[in-house]
């Protein structure tokens, strides 16, 4: 008995120490993290496709008792998304005359891993899932994470086979966006709810339910336009998003493989890859603007466009 | 399952195995919490069964449940949920505290009757976790996730405590 109390003192010890060091140097015990989730990454591939299969069983009993309101809010969606098609199509032709008459650099494709969430955090106090894709598909720490609705964190451990991510609910995550329309700043915060948090924001004046929350790319983590959410409303002085995803039944996620354009000071230096320059075009003042017209530097016809904004 | 007799090299070496099953099982269950299981709004669905299987082989076979097995287990549990490194651990070590406390309670009961134990047991570990976290964090950590999924724990130990049966005969006290 006094051995096992010794040795109990001893261990408590340890652990403290542990985490003092931990909360000193973040990343040395990190390596050990990731070797730990690589290494079991197979056994976690093995356990989680059942575990998963039977939460989207019990999910569909829930959503099979409310199909008729699922069904009636699907409908009013889609009606509304018909109703944009046409102003969406508009812009987009304003948005290639703009493109047409300045010189614009156009970002390379981003180019994505996919993985499966394997296993998660397992514990009250954290947000994060571990995807199976790791170094080895390319996955770096700090980009992008996102499924069929739209942003869901960004990695913050990259193994070789897998990475963790930290999801945007994640009491630690803070995301700068803009909120739409007015394009308002604001710094998107977790707090382990499923609505996440407006900080900071610059302007709150017009501000409803329903505005679109979207990425802003400042600090070049991240490409901007990602969708977040939705502002969900006010309380306490607090305004509220709901994630654009559901955080209770994640599975098949992209990671964003995205690099930051370079800055370009001299024209004459070579594009990044999958660009190609489009010349400024003298545009003659008149009563009556006739139409641009592009003629690209290279021969044949300039084949870049903007990348599509994912998530929307 | 009889008890391993006999003084051969073998049933030594698998005598000696035995005495590690209550910290495999309680490995194995660190694996099984972070399966994705879901959440309901911040509340993970899922209970922490590594806690379980400490508390039911601290009362059951406290030889083969040692501090050094509670850290092991612990540990494993920080690195794989990628937490701070020591906080599990260190709500197990807790927990095995207060187990061998409330051991001589329990001796010769069944599991079952030692389950309000085993809601302090989770109402501490719950305290803990909460204050720890917040201090390594430097914020108030969201109360209700955590109590949410102490409660589904406390539960659920029955349930648990009756699978951790199937082990009781591996070795002896």
């Amino acid at each position: 008995m006094v051995t096992h109390r010794l040795s109990l003192f001893i261990m408590i010890i340890i652990t403290c120490a542990f985490l003092l060091l931990d909360r000193a140097e973040a990343q040395v015990f990190e390596r050990a993290r990731e070797a730990a989730a690589d290494a079991l990454t197979p056994v976690f591939e093995i356990f989680s496709g059942p575990v998963s299969a039977i939460r989207d069983f019990l999910g569909g009993i829930q959503g099979y008792l409310a199909v008729h309101e699922e069904n009636a809010r699907l409908r009013d969606e889609n009606a509304r998304l018909l109703g944009l098609e046409a102003e969406v199509q508009q812009l987009r032709r304003v948005i290639d005359r703009y493109d047409a008459l300045l010189t614009v650099q156009i970002d390379p494709a981003i180019s994505y891993a996919a993985g499966r969430v394997v296993a998660d955090d397992g514990g009250p106090f954290r947000r994060t899932v571990v995807v199976n894709a790791g170094t080895r598909a390319g996955v770096d720490r700090g980009q992008a994470v996102i499924d069929e609705h739209g942003l869901i964190g960004r990695v913050v451990g990259a193994g070789v086979e897998s990475s963790r991510v930290l999801l945007v609910s994640d009491l630690n995550s803070r995301i700068p966006v803009f909120v739409e329309p007015g394009r308002r700043r604001a710094i998107l915060a977790g707090d382990n709810s499923n609505l996440l948090r407006l900080d900071f924001l610059s302007n709150v004046e017009g501000l409803a339910a329903g505005d679109r929350v979207v990425t802003t790319g400042e600090g070049g983590l991240m490409p901007p336009g990602l969708s977040v959410g939705i502002v969900a409303g006010e309380r306490n002085g607090i305004w509220r998003v709901r994630s654009a995803t559901r955080f209770d039944s994640i599975d098949f996620v992209r990671i964003m493989r995205f690099q930051f354009p370079r800055e370009i000071d001299d024209p004459d230096m070579s594009l990044p890859p999958g660009a190609q320059r489009i010349e400024r075009q003298e545009i003659a003042i008149d009563e009556q603007m006739p139409s641009p017209e592009v003629s690209p530097s290279s021969p044949g016809e300039a084949e870049t466009s903007p990348p599509e904004n994912e998530g929307d | 399952m009889r008890p391993i007799y006999g003084s051969s090299v073998g049933s030594r070496i698998v005598r000696g195995t035995t005495l590690f099953v209550p910290t495999f099982v309680g490995l194995f269950c660190v694996i099984a919490a972070v399966m994705p299981y879901g959440t309901a709004g911040s509340i993970t669905l899922a209970p922490i069964f590594p806690l379980a299987a400490i508390y039911f082989f601290v009362l059951t076979r406290p030889a083969m449940m040692t501090p050094v097995s509670v850290f092991l287990i612990g540990i494993f549990h920080d690195l794989l949920s990628g937490g701070p490194l020591g906080l599990w651990a260190l709500v197990y070590l807790a927990s095995y505290g207060v187990g061998m406390s409330l051991r001589l309670l329990f001796i010769g009961r069944s599991a079952g009757a030692a389950w309000p134990g085993f809601v302090i047991v989770c109402a501490l570990s719950g305290l803990v976790v909460w204050f720890f976290a917040s201090l390594f964090y430097q914020t108030v950590v969201p109360i209700v996730a955590v109590a949410g999924q102490m409660f589904i724990t406390a539960a659920l130990f029955p349930l648990l405590a009756w699978i951790f049966t199937f082990f009781l005969p591996f070795g002896e006290d």
